[in-house]
C-alpha cells in the first residue's frame, strides 16, 4: 500500500480531529538516519526504526496491544486513532483470512449482556449500562461492529474495544416496541463512508399478512428514517457479500422459489435471491455467508436419511447467480439427539480452511471440507453466533465526528473489494 | 529495452556496506524497487553501492529475493502466495531479533514490499504480548506524558492493564 509509506512526521497529532492522510502522499526515503548502522558491539542497543515502518508493524498487531501500546507515546496514541491507520489495521486482519466468531449471551431479568469474541484467543466484553430486557438479539458483523438489540433497545457495539452506543429509540410508524419481531442488518457504505444499521420489522402484529417495513439509521446521524415496505418477512441479517446485506425470506411453503433478501447498501433497493436449482427447501433453510461468499444451507429432509444430510449451496458467481453445491453427512457428528439437533447446526465461518458449524446451545463443529471429516467439537457459552473479525473502529467516534459536524466521508476507508476466502467457492 | 534473453543472461553486482560483492540475476534484483528503478534508468554500470545493507543482511536478502524471483510461479489460482512459499517464509523470517531487524531496515532501504511485510508481521508477532515499559526500552521511545496523562489513558482500558 502505498499509504502505508506516508512520513509520520507528516501526519496530524491532533485528537480532536479524525482525518485520512492524502493516499497520493510521496514517500521520501530517510537515507541519512540510515547511514549510521550500528557495529556489533552495538546492537544490544535500542533499535531505530523509521516511523512509516513503525506503522506498519503496530498495524498489524492485535487490537488489544494496540489499545495498549497508546500509552507508549503521544505520537502513538494519536496515530494508532487515525484513521487511515484504523483501516489499515482491520485491512491486515482481514488478508490474514482468519476471521473468528462472537457469542452473545445475556441472563434474563439481571439482562446482563455479555459478548465472547473468539479469534486467536478469548475475550469478552461486558456491556454496562444498557436497557434491562428480556432477550436479545444480533446483527451480522461489519468491520468489528455488531448491533445488539432488544426490542426495546439498538446498540452498535465493538467488543473488541470495549465500545457501544445507543442508538435512539423513535420508531416510524407503529404503535408498539421498536425491535419487536425485527431484523437487523449492518452495512458499510463504500460511496459514502456511512455504517448503516437497517431495520425490517413487521408493519402490524399479524405476521401473515407479510408486510415488512424497512427503517434505516446511519451511524453518526440522530435519527431512523424509513425506506418503504417489503412483501417479505424476514430472519437472520447476514454479513455483506457484494455490497448487500441478506435476509433469509421465511415462507410457509416449499414451493416458494424466494430464499433471501438482499438489499443494496449503497442504493438502498432490495431485491429477491431465488433458490438454487435442485435445492429442496426445508423450514431449516438459511442464507448465510461463508469466506465472502453467500450460501444457502439447508438440511435436507427426506424421510431415509431424518435431517442427516445438509447441502451447502454456495453463490459462487454472484452476478449470474452460478451456485455450487457441497454435501456435509451429519452423522459423522455424532450427536446424541440428531434429527432434532443436525438442522439447528448452522455455517459460522471458515477458519483454517475448515468450516466452523454451531448452534446455540454452545456446540461448536469443525468441518473439514477436504477430508470431508468432522474434528473434535468445542463446547463453549449458549447463546447466539456470528462470524467476528476485531477492529479498532470506533463508534463513538463517528457517532462524535458527525455531532461536531465534522464531514466523515471517506469512501477510501476501507477498500470496495474485500475479497473472498480462498478455497471457499472451490469446495 | 534489452531483449528478454539477454535480461536473462546479465547479472548484476551489488556492493554491500562493508565491501564485499553479490552477483545475481536481473529478476533478483528486480525484487528491489529501489535497484529495479536504476536499472530501468540505465545506472547499473559497474556495481551497485549499497551503503545501508551490510554483508550478512544483504546475503539473507538476497536469498529473500532469488526465491520470490519469477511471481508467477509462487501463486494459487486465487492470486494468493501458496502453502509451500508461505512455509518458506516463515522459516526465513524465524531468525534471530538482530538480524530480522537488519532486515527491516534493509528492506524499507531497498523497497522490497514483500519482504518489509513479512518482517514487520514478524516484529509485531515478538512485541504483541509486551509490557509497555518493555516496547519504550525496544524501541528508545521517551515516554511524554506526565503521570497524571498516563493514568487517564490506562483507565480507558483498565482490563488491558491487569
Amino acid at each position: 500500500m502505498k499509504n502505508s509509506e506516508c512520513k509520520l512526521s507528516e501526519m496530524s497529532c491532533g485528537l480532536e480531529r479524525i482525518r485520512t492522510l492524502d493516499p497520493s502522499a510521496h514517500c521520501k526515503r530517510r537515507v541519512l538516519e540510515k547511514c549510521s548502522k550500528p557495529k556489533p558491539s552495538e546492537r544490544d542497543r535500542a533499535i531505530h526504526i523509521p516511523d512509516d515502518v513503525m506503522v506498519n508493524i503496530l498495524s498489524r498487531l492485535p487490537v488489544r496491544s494496540v489499545l495498549k501500546f497508546r500509552c507508549v507515546c503521544k505520537l502513538w496514541h494519536s496515530l494508532t486513532q487515525e484513521r487511515y491507520f484504523v483501516g489499515q489495521h482491520y485491512q491486515h486482519h482481514w488478508n490474514k483470512n482468519n476471521p473468528g466468531f462472537i457469542i452473545l449471551s445475556w441472563i434474563p431479568r439481571i439482562s446482563e449482556i455479555t459478548l465472547y469474541y473468539f479469534t486467536e484467543e478469548i475475550h469478552k466484553f461486558r456491556m454496562k449500562g444498557h436497557r434491562r430486557e428480556e432477550t436479545f438479539s444480533l446483527s451480522n458483523p461489519c468491520d468489528g461492529l455488531i448491533c445488539v438489540y432488544g426490542l426495546e433497545s439498538t446498540y452498535i457495539v465493538n467488543p473488541s474495544i470495549g465500545e457501544f452506543v445507543t442508538l435512539p429509540e423513535d420508531s416510524l410508524n407503529r404503535p408498539y416496541r421498536p425491535n419487536v419481531g425485527a431484523n437487523i442488518g449492518l452495512g458499510y457504505d463504500i460511496s459514502t463512508g456511512e455504517y448503516k444499521v437497517v431495520r425490517l420489522a413487521p408493519r402490524t402484529r399479524f405476521p401473515e399478512s407479510c408486510t415488512t417495513s424497512c427503517e434505516i439509521f446511519t451511524l453518526g446521524s440522530h435519527s431512523w428514517r424509513a425506506i418503504g415496505d417489503v412483501p417479505y418477512s424476514v430472519s437472520c441479517s447476514v454479513p455483506a457479500v457484494n455490497g448487500n446485506i441478506h435476509w433469509t425470506i421465511r415462507t410457509d411453503h416449499d414451493e416458494d422459489p424466494r430464499i433471501g433478501l438482499s438489499f443494496d447498501i449503497k442504493n438502498e433497493t432490495f431485491d429477491v435471491i431465488l433458490h438454487p436449482e435442485g435445492h429442496t427447501d426445508s423450514i431449516f433453510a438459511t442464507v448465510t455467508e461463508l469466506g465472502g461468499y453467500l450460501c444457502v444451507s439447508s438440511s435436507n429432509s427426506t424421510r431415509a436419511n431424518n435431517h442427516m444430510q445438509k447441502d451447502l449451496y454456495i453463490l459462487e458467481d454472484y452476478i449470474s447467480r452460478k451456485w455450487i453445491k457441497h454435501t456435509i453427512d451429519m452423522r459423522l457428528v455424532g450427536l446424541q439427539n440428531p434429527s432434532f439437533l443436525a438442522p439447528r447446526m448452522q455455517p459460522v465461518v471458515v477458519q483454517h480452511g475448515k468450516i466452523i458449524l454451531a448452534n446455540d446451545w454452545g456446540r461448536f463443529e469443525y468441518y473439514n471440507p477436504k477430508t470431508r471429516c468432522f474434528e473434535k467439537p468445542a463446547f463453549l457459552t449458549p447463546g447466539i453466533v456470528a462470524p467476528y473479525l476485531e477492529s479498532l473502529i470506533s463508534p463513538l467516534a463517528i457517532q462524535q465526528t458527525m455531532d461536531e459536524g465534522i464531514p466523515e466521508r471517506d469512501a477510501a476507508f476501507f477498500p470496495s473489494d474485500r475479497g473472498q476466502q480462498a478455497g471457499v467457492g472451490h469446495l | 529495452m534489452m531483449s528478454l534473453a539477454a535480461q536473462k543472461e546479465k547479472k548484476i553486482v551489488l556492493r554491500s556496506s562493508d565491501g564485499e560483492e553479490f552477483e545475481v540475476e536481473v529478476a533478483t534484483a528486480r525484487q528491489s524497487k529501489m535497484i529495479s528503478n536504476m536499472i530501468n534508468d540505465g545506472c547499473v554500470e559497474g556495481s551497485i553501492p549499497l551503503f545501508n545493507v551490510d554483508a550478512r543482511t544483504l546475503a539473507k536478502v538476497i536469498e529473500y529475493c532469488r526465491r520470490h524471483a519469477g511471481a508467477t510461479r509462487i501463486l494459487d489460482e486465487y492470486d494468493n502466495p501458496n502453502e509451500e512459499i508461505k512455509s518458506w517464509d516463515a522459516t526465513y523470517i524465524d531468525v534471530h531479533q538482530t538480524i530480522l531487524y537488519d532486515i527491516l531496515q534493509a528492506a524499507d532501504y531497498l523497497e522490497i514490499k514483500d519482504l518489509l511485510d513479512l518482517a514487520c508481521e514478524q516484529v509485531a508477532n515478538i512485541i504483541r504480548g509486551k509490557h509497555v515499559e518493555e516496547i519504550r526500552n525496544t524501541f528508545n521511545i521517551k515516554n511524554d506524558f506526565t503521570v497524571e496523562e498516563e493514568k487517564e489513558i490506562r483507565k480507558q482500558h483498565p482490563w488491558l492493564f491487569e
